[in-house]
């Protein structure tokens, strides 16, 4: 008998909601309570108009909005109410963790953190209305399945138990048939085998517009982490128009673009690109590089690892670009860009065996058993159901959502997992620096001024792929002579790269009777503002 | 003949002279030696929308980034149907800012049909059936910059977004500067001891020639006219704006870093957005002309080698168009925008044709060759330049070499040609472009799906069963939707309906080569036939229902064929 349902997934709001449980919760609005909520001694500002989010520091030496950060993003599928229920909670977990750990409080004195949990506002209320299903799409109409008329043909909850279940019906031309795993599971009959299909299978619902077909063009149309300019799939309705097309993915470009500041992302929805380092593939001719820019591996090699570590993250897959978010922050923006499925976790003993006594090997059956195992069993058995044109017809498998649900205690160890994955990448940004500025008298009144310009931190100054893109602007280093005359040298210099832990000497020479005074400062959108002054009397 | 009866026809030949000029007086005066800064262009429609008498509506489908509207003039017959109700044609110009003629072009358009509208059957009939939207220009900043300030002929290309070229944090901060005050901006060149790569030309001392590898010659050429605004060492390196509007579509669209201009995003400039907002609210639009300069050039998709050559269906139109084009513009040549010119990903008329199934060309206007002939290599073009600017416009474009201080350089010499002296045609040569380009576009526009039923009937098939057969034809060159559109089901199909007092029981298409042989059934909502492929250009399709009436008589009703860029044809059942 399954026993999840929609309940369970509202009821694991954020504190400031758990008493809202009714049909009209305004979830949109607690979301942004539980991340504005005031925390004693930290900075939290307001991401800025149309994205709704906090900033979240600690005070420091340069102002919280000016600092580089680590830009979290939840709810681009409005259906993956986990990771907008964890990005919630990110900001006070963050800034707990930091009274317990100094060296994560140093660096949100140096850095900040921007939580956008809610990027679609109106989709993640759409989402948790009505019955339970699978919507990653936002809510903007569209015609699926071009034929004039828009949205005509959803799922229907047709037995009313709130849950949009899948459903099968026999069918001798169906493509499916029972899995020798489990009967209870369907798979798609293999020709190539011999096989033969004997079940057709698709959501809850009827044919509301009379086109043979079920549940074509439902409500929704555009999913937003297939909407942005890497990797789209132009033409595929789902994806939309153009990249971006919607209005919550293009105030997400437009807030990177303009924050200028955002050095590393990491999204908390579907995807995963941290379980399996993405495969490396440099840029192509005119392309765009599908995958880690060969230079990159040095520092994504290492943080990956240590994500997945802190997150447990295990079974990855591809991680193939078609318009995700973090693709196009990393690919076309040169970001360190990460991507956490949060939830989605097979645990198996490693002796599980089915009903029927054997090991599961798919996917599917692995999480059949953990559903059998589970508190709350996520699949439902296949139960008639009255239909009007599938003969035959049964509702049940997999509850939707039941794979990225987490229990309470589950959904607390999510929290301090991202808060340490945040933590690990907030303390591997670069820090650029003036070390050492020197001069040396050459006599005559000429002084060489030598700088080292220094990056320390995990990640360089500038992944090689914002390199490529010219995203990312080069380092300025600014000369400036307070008294004499700079004879030899650069007033501005241009660093394009640092490495890791690499460092840049840069020479001045300078012509003076009176005091040697010169400052150098750098300046950079990704890794702060830093500057030095030498002065030094002359005889 | 007698002397009277020759007295009576010499009369009658003197009265029809003087009822039938040879150029019948405008009824709106314009000049077309002349080119249109913004404020005249929008005066220019107002004027129309004034004196046409609600053919002409122009609105604002949106503001660049300096704020300036967006004109779009829709021309339609006020007494009939709605624009958006017909085939349409857009019709656009000057993308990029400095190509500007375009905009003369298009309002030559509109001021061709108008003043013709009653007088030429041809313009009347084009516009008893279809639209057309009109912007004159897609970039009012990039040309009202172009017009006002010191720019060359190929500046002044990009909108007005600031941008920070040099990525030193200061966008547009160091763009070229008109050190001698005269409007353009021209060349700098320098007289050197050493190292010098030009020598002046000894047979025209207008001119710079480049010197052999090996020899040294008198003097470096600098660029263009311009200081180091920023003190960065580099001069002129980020002007004013920085992009290009034509690589921002999402149609194989590739990132600014991978080529130069396509901005962060698709659709990112407000220009742009607009008009693709306005193009995909408007599928009732069948064919596009761009206008961009210069080149002579009608140019087709695809963009990239990478996107494969368009369907056979498609090219047959395209071909038959575009050498129509090549007849009516000597000079033009029809060309394939990858192969025969280069890439362009994210451009605008590939965009439309494949994403919105709209039929579209880009013609790149004038062709010095139109001037006086080709000159052949490039030297002997900017000889051909100089010598053709002097005799048909006595010098007009010519600046010559002026010594002046430079503040980096020194001691320098400006000079060179005006920003008027190509890519643009010479005024007294602005009207033909005009004249012979709009043809070329009505041509097109006559294309558009034009579709009639020229067979509707109702036949016997048993007791109390009927079969109702429709033939839609499609007396042109475009099909309703095009093959690549049906491919990409980016064209709702056209759709068939039969409604009144009837129940239809099976419905199709009849197919195969003999129309009768086959009915290609539509198993579900048979009273709605879709037709995913719409009608071919030059083409038909039959369509059938087997229906069923509650008394047994004859159906009535009627039978309705929508389709989105071919109209809507509504008839009743025969018999009625």
């Amino acid at each position: 008998m399954c026993s999840f349902n929609r309940w369970m997934v509202l009821l694991l709001l954020p504190a400031a909601l758990v008493a809202q449980t009714d049909r009209d919760l305004p979830l949109v609005q607690g979301v942004l309570q539980a991340l504005q909520r005031p925390h004693e001694g930290a900075i939290l500002l307001p991401v800025r108009a149309g994205v709704d989010g906090v900033l979240v520091a600690l005070p420091g030496e340069v102002p919280a909005t000016e600092r580089p950060c680590v830009l979290v993003v939840a709810g681009l599928n409005p259906d993956h109410r986990v990771g907008v229920q964890v990005a919630a909670q990110l900001p006070q977990a963050l800034l707990a963790a930091a009274k317990e750990d100094p060296a994560l409080a140093e660096c949100l004195a140096r850095c900040a953190v921007e939580v956008i949990a809610v990027p679609a506002p109106d989709a993640l209320e759409w989402a948790a209305r009505g019955a339970l299903r699978e919507a990653r799409a936002v809510p903007a109409p569209m015609d699926d399945d071009n034929d004039g008329l828009v949205d005509e043909d959803g799922p229907e909850d047709m037995n009313g138990d709130g849950i949009i279940a899948s459903m099968r019906a026999p069918d001798d031309d169906g493509v499916w048939r029972i899995s020798d795993e489990d009967p209870r599971l369907l798979v798609k009959a293999d020709a190539s085998k011999g096989e033969r299909g004997a079940w057709k299978l698709t959501t809850e619902g009827i044919d509301n517009d009379g086109d043979g077909l079920i549940n074509e063009d439902g409500p929704g149309g555009v999913d937003l982490d297939r909407n942005f300019a890497h990797g789209w799939k132009e033409g595929e309705r789902e994806v939309g128009s153009s990249c971006p097309s919607e209005v919550a993915s293009r105030a997400l470009i437009e807030h990177v673009l303009q924050r200028r500041s955002v050095a590393a992302v990491l999204v908390l929805g579907w995807r995963d690109n941290i379980a399996q380092l993405p495969r490396t593939n440099d840029a192509a001719g005119k392309r765009a590089p599908n995958g880690l820019h060969t230079e990159d591996v040095a520092w994504a090699k290492p943080l990956t690892a240590s994500l997945a570590k802190v997150l447990g993250a295990t079974d990855g897959v591809e991680d193939t670009a078609d318009g995700g978010f973090h693709q196009w922050a990393y690919a076309q923006h040169g970001l360190p860009a990460f991507a956490s499925r949060v939830a989605y976790r097979l645990e198996l003993p490693a002796d599980s065996k089915l009903p029927s006594g054997k090991a599961p090997e798919s996917l599917e059956a692995k999480w059949l058993l953990q559903s059998d195992a589970a508190v709350a069993q996520g699949f439902m058995p296949w139960s008639p159901c009255e239909h009007p044109t599938w003969k035959g017809a049964e509702l049940g498998g997999f509850a939707p959502l039941w794979k990225v649900h987490l229990d309470a205690a589950q959904l607390a160890a999510a929290v301090k997992a991202q808060v340490l994955a945040v933590a690990a990448i907030a303390q591997a940004l670069p820090r650029v620096g003036v070390g050492k500025l020197a001069s040396k008298d050459l006599g005559a009144g000429l002084y060489e001024i030598t700088a080292d310009i220094h990056c320390r931190g995990l990640l360089p100054m500038a992944t090689a792929q914002a390199r490529a893109t010219r995203t990312a602007r080069p380092l300025l280093v600014r000369f400036v002579c307070g008294t004499g005359s700079l004879v030899d040298g650069e007033v501005l210099t241009r660093l394009e790269r640092l490495g890791t832990n690499g460092h840049e000497r840069l020479r001045w020479l300078v012509q003076t009777n009176g005091t040697l005074d010169v400052t150098v400062s750098t300046n950079s959108d990704r890794c702060g503002n830093s500057s030095a002054q030498l002065k030094v009397e002359v005889r | 003949m007698s002397r009277i009866a020759l007295m009576v026809l010499l009369a009658a030949s003197a009265l029809l002279a003087q009822q039938v000029p040879p150029t019948p007086a405008a009824q709106l005066k314009l000049e077309w030696n002349h080119f249109y800064d913004y404020s005249e262009m929008t005066s220019v429609l107002r004027s129309m929308e004034a004196a046409y008498g609600g053919w002409v509506q122009v609105r604002s489908i949106g503001k660049s980034v300096e704020g300036r509207d967006m004109w779009l003039a829709t021309v339609n017959d006020p007494a009939g149907p709605a624009a958006d109700s017909k085939p349409a044609m857009w019709i656009d110009a000057n993308i990029h800012g400095n190509e500007t003629q375009g905009t003369e072009v298009c309002l030559y358009t509109l001021w061709y049909l108008m003043e013709n509208r009653e007088r030429l059957p041809k313009v009347r009939e084009l516009l008893s059936r279809c639209a057309f939207y009109v912007l004159p220009t897609m970039n009012p900043d990039g040309r009202e910059h172009w017009f006002h300030a010191a720019n060359t002929s190929s500046s002044s290309r990009t909108g007005k977004g600031a941008t920070d070229n040099d990525r030193d944090g200061f966008a547009d901060e160091d763009g070229p500067d008109d050190l001698d005050g005269d409007g353009s901006i021209t060349q700098m060149r320098m007289r050197v001891a050493t190292g010098g790569t030009h020598i002046i030309d000894p047979d025209d001392a207008r001119l710079m020639k480049r010197v052999k590898a090996g020899k040294e010659g008198t003097h470096i050429l600098m660029g263009q006219e311009g200081i180091d605004n920023d003190g960065d060492g580099a001069v002129n390196e980020d002007g004013p704006g920085g992009y290009d509007m034509n690589r921002n579509w999402p149609c194989d669209w590739q990132p600014d870093w991978l080529q130069f201009g396509a901005g962060p995003y698709p659709f990112c400039f407000p220009e742009t957005r607009c008009v693709a907002d306005f193009l995909m609210a408007h599928p009732n639009i069948a064919a596009l002309q761009s206008y961009h300069n210069s080149g002579g050039m009608i140019l087709r998709g695809p963009g990239a080698e990478s996107t494969p050559e368009y369907p056979a269906q498609d090219v047959a139109v395209y071909d038959e168009l575009g050498r129509a084009g090549e007849k009516m513009l000597p000079h033009y040549r029809y060309m394939i925008i990858w192969k025969d010119l280069y890439t362009v990903h994210g451009g605008s008329i590939t965009w439309a044709f494949e994403n919105l199934g709209i039929f579209g060309f880009t013609n790149e206007l004038w062709a010095d060759a139109q001037y006086g002939g080709d000159a052949g290599d490039p030297d002997d073009a900017q000889k051909a330049r100089i010598e053709w600017d002097e005799r048909m416009e006595l010098g007009r474009n010519l600046r010559p070499w002026k010594a002046l201080r430079h503040p980096q350089y020194g001691t320098i010499e400006v000079g060179g040609m005006a920003k008027t002296s190509s890519r643009v045609p010479p005024p007294f040569m602005l009207e033909e472009l005009c004249h012979r380009n709009t043809v070329f576009t009505l041509h097109h526009a006559g294309e558009m799906p034009q579709l009639d039923v020229p067979s509707l009937s109702v036949t016997k098939a048993g007791e109390g069963l009927w079969k109702v057969r429709a033939e839609v034809r499609n007396a042109k060159l475009i099909p309703t939707i095009a093959a690549l559109a049906r491919k990409r089901a980016v064209v709702r199909p056209d759709m068939a309906t039969l409604a009144g007092e009837l129940r239809v029981v099976a419905a199709g298409i009849i197919t195969g080569p003999v129309h009768d042989q086959k009915l290609e059934r539509q198993e579900h909502r048979p009273e709605r036939l879709l037709l995913p492929g719409g009608v071919p250009g030059k083409g038909r399709v039959i369509l059938e229902w087997w229906v069923t009436t509650s008394d047994g008589l004859a159906p009535r009703g009627q039978f309705t064929f929508d389709a989105l860029k071919g109209g809507r044809l509504t008839q009743a059942l025969p018999g009625q």
